[in-house]
């Protein structure tokens, strides 16, 4: 059932990838903390299909521009569309709710949950079953199915029963991303997907997330140059919370403002 | 546990049913029975907050002391059968888990905590105060307990019919407090616990899952605090006192959060060895807190914890 539904959603996704439309847009997003200011007016799209990668040096606010967007933080001005829908104010819930999902740069998982139920319980607050007493969750399926799928494609069926906090860190970055896909996003942001990973884990993240981008859009936040280069559509560079460059791989490398930060040592 | 001893029974609920069952017959004190069967379903709606949402709630006292309040109220004024004051003790247990919970869960961790235990503080001295309605420092007194279904069939003024009463309605309440564990609520319950902001960010509203689990457990407390007032046909003033919320808690710890059984078998190791501490000695509370540190210090998972990794060293 699973496979059946990824391929529906391929089918669903694929035409909206030539048209390009807009998924998400910021206006004018600020973020004071005290009297720092974090995140200084950026504006910038992600547009549907693609993969979209926020870079910039330690401190550029890439995220509190996360943490804006998937509603831990409030902007201190400025506003957030979804879908053409003001998202500004809402909550993680309700981000997760209207389908974008979010990884941690710093791993956040259910530690003492098995590697499946970590997965199972993320697809499962896509049913309608959350606030259900008397039904036992061993019958509600769907959930389970959607968990193993996930699982097998991450590599992780074997683990599935261990502890969360028994794997090892590679392989807990991969349960990072499952939980976040078990929330059927149509945007997922990943914030630095490949910290901690050794370079053999690396290569193997970036063949996923680039599998992943052929179904969901996303907007990746990494420090990894390689990385990003490789398999970024669109970039976008932050510096001391401003946007300072914005365009494809190439564009990028050649901008004298990108150069001047990342080798002029203002970091 | 006993899995061990009855390789046929696969589920220990089957065990506490036969125990339950023939208690009566092995142990001499019956109405020590009651006590265990009434503290335990405290217990085990305690540990729905403890064990399986992570909230450490010192204001147990307060839903079990107005579910007793209004069991006794209802049995006085109306007469009624106990299954229906008892359902009167649950509802009145829901509603003043839902307003202490509402309040207590917009903050976290030891705020939380200091919440409650200003809410069961609270409820103390409304109940200490408000003389017409409690009895204030006499308690409630003269709580009848009438037959069930009207005024007819079965009497339960004996002890050892009482004690079969209990049983019944704590069986029924297990029962139904292990589905809603095992529900896919329950198990929302667990992510939060293990991860508050996660849980939030995959989509669930964190503060109506708790407030849910916190409306949930003030229910069966409700009932265990009705049980109570029918066992006792009254309701002591120190039912509501913080020390009750701590017994709750005690037992609750001692047995183990990891399960639902470990709070029944908590409940029960604290009422027996308070039994046979008080007759050795009279400063007991001494060895009793001694014990409790123990547990607390060396057993993080209490009883249940400790039946669990013996079963897997024997394996």
């Amino acid at each position: 059932m699973g496979a059946d539904a990824e391929r529906q959603e391929l089918v669903q996704v694929a035409p909206k990838r030539k048209i390009k439309m807009i998924l998400l847009k910021t206006q004018n997003i600020s973020k004071y903390f005290g009297a720092l200011l974090a995140v200084d007016n950026v504006s910038f799209q992600v547009n549907s299909g693609n993969i979209h990668s926020i870079i910039g040096p330690n401190g550029a606010g890439k995220t509190t521009l996360f943490d804006i967007l998937s509603g831990h933080l409030s902007p201190s001005s400025g506003e957030v569309f979804f879908q053409n829908r003001n998202i500004t104010h809402y909550k993680p819930h309700q981000i997760s709710k209207i389908n974008i999902g979010r990884s941690f740069q710093i791993t956040n998982i259910f530690y003492e949950l098995s590697a499946f139920e970590n997965v199972r319980i993320a697809a499962q607050s896509r049913t309608k079953c959350n606030f259900s007493f008397y039904m036992q969750v061993k019958n509600l399926l769907s959930p389970q199915e959607k968990a193993k799928q996930i699982l097998i494609d991450l590599d992780l069926w074997e683990k599935r029963d261990q502890k969360a906090s028994e794997l090892s860190h590679g392989y807990q970055r991969s349960l990072e991303l499952g939980i976040a896909l078990a929330t059927e996003p149509i945007l997922l942001l990943l914030d630095e997907p490949t910290s901690g990973l050794s370079p053999e884990e690396t290569l193997d993240m970036i063949q996923l997330i680039q599998d992943i981008g052929k179904k969901i859009t996303i907007l990746l936040v990494e420090h990894n140059m390689n990385l990003v280069m490789s398999i970024s559509d669109k970039i976008t560079v932050l510096s001391q919370g401003k946007l300072i460059a914005e365009g494809s791989a190439e564009t990028i490398q050649r901008d004298p403002d990108v150069q001047r930060v990342y080798l002029g040592g203002a970091c | 546990m006993g899995l061990n001893l009855f390789p046929e029974l696969k589920s220990p609920i089957l065990i506490v049913l036969i125990t339950g069952l023939l208690f009566p017959w092995i142990v001499p004190f019956r109405s020590l029975g009651v006590e265990i069967l009434i503290f335990a379903l405290a217990a085990v709606s305690c540990n729905i907050l403890l064990g399986y949402t992570g909230l450490l709630s010192l204001g147990q006292a307060a839903l079990f002391a107005v579910g007793a309040y209004a069991t006794g109220l209802i049995s006085i004024h109306l007469n009624l059968s106990p299954l229906l004051s008892l359902l009167c003790g649950a509802i009145a247990g829901a509603l003043i888990a839902f307003v202490i919970g509402i309040f207590s869960i917009q903050r976290l961790g030891i705020y939380f905590i200091m919440l409650t235990l200003a809410f069961n503080q609270l409820v103390f001295f409304i109940a200490y105060e408000w003389v017409g309605l409690t009895g204030g420092d006499n308690g409630l007194l003269d709580i009848p307990r009438p037959p069930l279904f009207f005024g007819q069939g079965i009497h339960i003024d004996s002890v050892i019919s009482f004690y079969y009463f209990v049983l019944l309605v704590f069986m029924v309440c297990f029962f139904v407090i292990q589905r809603i564990i095992n529900s896919p609520f329950g198990q929302v319950l667990q992510a939060v616990r293990e991860n508050e902001d996660r849980a939030w960010t995959v989509g669930f509203s964190i503060k109506r899952y708790k407030l849910t689990a916190f409306i949930i457990s003030g229910f069966f407390t409700g009932i265990a605090g009705g049980l109570y007032a029918l066992f006792l046909q009254l309701v002591p003033i120190n039912a509501v006192e913080l020390m009750t919320s701590a017994e709750i808690l005690i037992m609750t710890l001692v047995g183990g959060t990891g399960s639902l059984y470990g709070p029944l078998i908590g409940s029960a190791v604290v009422k027996i060895f308070s039994e046979i501490l008080s007759t050795l000695w009279s400063r007991w509370l001494l060895l009793l807190g001694i014990i409790y540190i123990i547990f607390i210090m060396f057993m993080k998972g209490g009883i249940w914890g400790l039946m669990q990794s013996v079963k897997n060293w024997s394996k």
